[in-house]
């Protein structure tokens, strides 16, 4: 009896809530609220006006459970959550049953029937949020919208405004131990982005990167940051206690292997063909005017441009034009991104078998 | 403020007939099922989450909250992977949950994930009740023998161990009745990579990103924070072992030959076979790394080769056209 006394004092004292009411706010669905803002529909008169999303602890373990247990193949889901302003807050995911997303646009119209006897079961249970937004993955090849992916995000902002595209990378997120995951909503078409210059680099494989490309102007970047409830904080810090187990003795060199086999396949194949860039403008001069033609038709990050980025790189440093503060890369330079970056991870996996040796091998 | 007092007087009505409920509801004979429940994180966040959420919709202080967990059965291997909602009705005070929800929602379920089963039911509370014997033997129409899990959402910030209690059922005799009983069960926590990483990102996230220097210093923290779990324990064996020797604290034989079985599996792989994997591995990193920076280097020199080209051409500004000769390194 004094132990309950003495700790409900202490909780008593330190004000300690299980479900913090001013945190927790956030879980709260306010209909009304939600009815209102969909009327005003303040997005439509500003292309850019969403910014950030927020997601849930529960809908990104979702949605990276569901793209790592689709394998190669992609998978796809939708997301509920509602609107704050110019933040996207996204509650919780949910999968759909249909595969292969990649090839086709209409593969998410398959899953209508699902969607709606989905919504309607949930609502039963307490979850009223309505679908703010579709997520799929892209396992081994980047966080980034294909034509496919443009193509169906904009009917969605035409019909079912507002909502966001997320893509997910599994491989990538084993492999470098962190999450990988891009948020992305598609200008109106036909409208001319104001040159942002270019987004943090990735490492796209060679067959995707001229979808890449073709489409990455079509479309922006949203900031992404999470929340989680003041009762999930407290269980994450009890099951630390349990699964540091498993940060040990998890060894992604030997679960990624396909895949940084892929990446090094891929890596080969584009250092041959810088090689034959290289070698095809190296007999040409490398003179400031005479591939200026490449220069002006600079699609950015396009490593398929041939010797545009070449000369671009010794003439572009030249004159650097004062709006294009961008820096042309040569491919060579891109290419050895990509290495340093497979390295790295490799690296990465290394160290962490080899701490394992010493802790556990040697006498 | 008031909502503290209303848990403490609560808590304090319901210790005396929680206490009685404890036994007549849990049997306190030793499980020897043998099941080994491994339990995933997400489970858990989504229980906690249920929670949280017809907590903040409803604004009532315990709010009652059922779910139904699935996952895979392999033998006597449990892996609860994932749960979901259920939806009840409250009839005459009883609890009936909702079976047509339930079908619905199990094809759902099915249609995604086809490989899962229905596994067992959770609810929130500190120690199960009658009324939970009820719902579990509703539960039962759809598996034989469901587990039943509890969390305790109210005792969390004071433990250190999981609040979570696995039971599953027996049919005891009880002054010749037959009754279902609880017995508790023996669980561990199961992550696959994947959700690993999400966990670890989402729980070390704090709400202002904190900018990192670099995805080493980040690798190597995430580490040594494991190591640093395993050497907290491990100096914790070390003392009582201390202890036990020079008498101090009690000789616990078990615990002994658990230590000692430990101590003899060190080293813990050291054969010829495991020694030629390493190094093939080591080496084929290295090879990776030797390529990086080779490429690398041949990128330093490609620039310093257009940087000098540009340099030394620049003599001789414009008008002589495109047949001027290049002066400079020669192009290789």
């Amino acid at each position: 009896m004094d132990s309950k006394i003495a700790r409900d004092t202490f909780e008593f004292s330190n004000n300690i809530v299980t479900v913090d009411p001013i945190q927790d706010q956030i879980y709260r669905y306010n209909n009304d609220e939600q009815v209102q803002i969909n009327q005003e529909k303040p997005w439509t008169k500003d292309i850019h006006y969403f910014t950030k999303v927020k997601i849930s602890a529960v809908a990104l373990i979702k949605m990276v459970m569901h793209a790592r247990s689709g394998g190669n193949i992609e998978v796809m889901g939708l997301m509920q959550g509602k609107i704050d302003g110019s933040t996207m807050i996204i509650m919780d995911a949910f999968a759909l049953p249909v595969e292969g997303t990649e090839t086709r646009v209409n593969a998410q119209s398959e899953a209508n029937e699902y969607m709606v006897q989905y919504l309607t079961t949930i609502r039963q249970v307490g979850r009223l949020e309505n679908i703010v937004g579709w997520y799929h993955s892209h396992p081994g090849y980047g966080c980034w919208l294909s034509g496919i992916d443009v193509n169906t995000q904009m009917t969605n902002q035409q019909y079912q405004d507002p909502f966001v595209a997320v893509v997910i990378d599994p491989n990538r997120t084993i492999s470098a131990g962190k999450v990988e995951i891009g948020a992305f909503r598609t200008y109106p078409a036909g409208y001319k982005a104001p040159d942002e210059g270019p987004s943090e680099y990735q490492t796209i494989p060679l067959s995707k990167i001229e979808d890449f490309g073709v489409h990455c102007k079509q479309y922006y970047q949203l900031e992404i940051s999470h929340f989680k409830s003041t009762l999930d904080t407290h269980l994450l810090e009890l099951l630390w206690n349990k699964y540091w187990v498993n940060t040990l003795s998890q060894s992604p060199l030997i679960t990624n292997r396909d895949y940084s086999a892929g990446q090094i396949s891929d890596l080969a194949e584009k250092l041959e063909q810088t090689e034959t860039q290289l070698q095809q403008s190296g007999r040409v001069s490398g003179f400031p005017g005479g591939m200026s033609s490449g220069r002006g038709a600079s699609a950015p990050q396009a490593a398929t441009a041939t010797s545009s980025t070449v000369g671009g790189a010794s003439g572009g440093t030249a004159t650097p034009t004062p709006e294009k503060r961008k820096v042309e890369e040569s491919p060579l330079s891109k290419v050895t991104r990509d290495s340093t970056k497979i390295t790295v991870e490799a690296a990465h996996s290394l160290i962490s078998q080899v701490l394992k040796n010493v802790l556990f091998n040697k006498p | 403020m008031d909502n503290m007092d209303n848990s403490m007087e609560i808590t304090n009505d319901n210790e005396m007939t929680v206490q009685q409920a404890v036994s007549s509801v849990v049997s306190n004979a030793p499980n020897n099922s043998g099941l080994m429940v491994a339990l995933h994180p997400l489970t858990l966040l989504n229980i906690s989450e249920h929670f949280t959420r017809v907590r903040m919709q409803e604004q009532i202080q315990s709010p009652q909250v059922i779910g139904a967990m699935v996952g895979t059965q392999t033998g006597r291997e449990v892996e609860i992977t994932n749960s979901f909602e259920l939806a009840f009705d409250v009839v005459d005070g009883k609890v009936i949950v909702n079976g047509e929800y339930f079908t619905t929602k199990q094809e759902q379920f099915r249609q995604v994930f086809p490989q899962f089963d229905f596994l067992g039911w959770y609810t929130l509370g500190r120690y199960p009740t009658e009324d939970d014997i009820e719902i579990h033997k509703q539960m039962m129409t759809w598996n034989e023998s469901p587990l039943f899990l509890q969390m305790n959402p109210f005792d969390i910030v004071t433990s250190k161990n999981l609040p979570i209690t696995v039971y599953e059922s027996i049919i005891d005799l009880i002054n010749g009745q037959a009754q279902t009983m609880f017995i508790k069960s023996q669980y561990k926590i199961e992550t696959g990579e994947a959700e690993r990483i999400a966990v670890d990102h989402v729980a070390h996230t704090t709400l202002g990103e904190g900018g990192e220097g670099s995805s080493l210093i980040a690798h190597l923290t995430t580490q040594r924070n494991a190591i640093k779990m395993l050497h907290t324990r491990i100096k914790i064996l070390h003392q009582y072992l201390v202890n036990a020797k020079s008498d101090e604290s009690f000789v616990d034989h078990d615990v002994l030959r658990q230590i000692a079985g430990l101590c003899n599996r060190l080293p813990t792989i050291d054969s010829a076979d495991f020694r030629q994997e390493f190094l093939t591995e080591y080496n084929d990193v290295l090879l990776t790394s030797y390529l990086a920076t080779i490429t690398k280097g041949t990128n330093c020199i490609n620039e310093l080769v257009d940087k000098f080209n540009i340099a030394t051409s620049t003599n001789k500004p414009g008008g002589r056209g495109r047949h001027q000769q290049h002066q400079g390194f020669p192009n290789f």
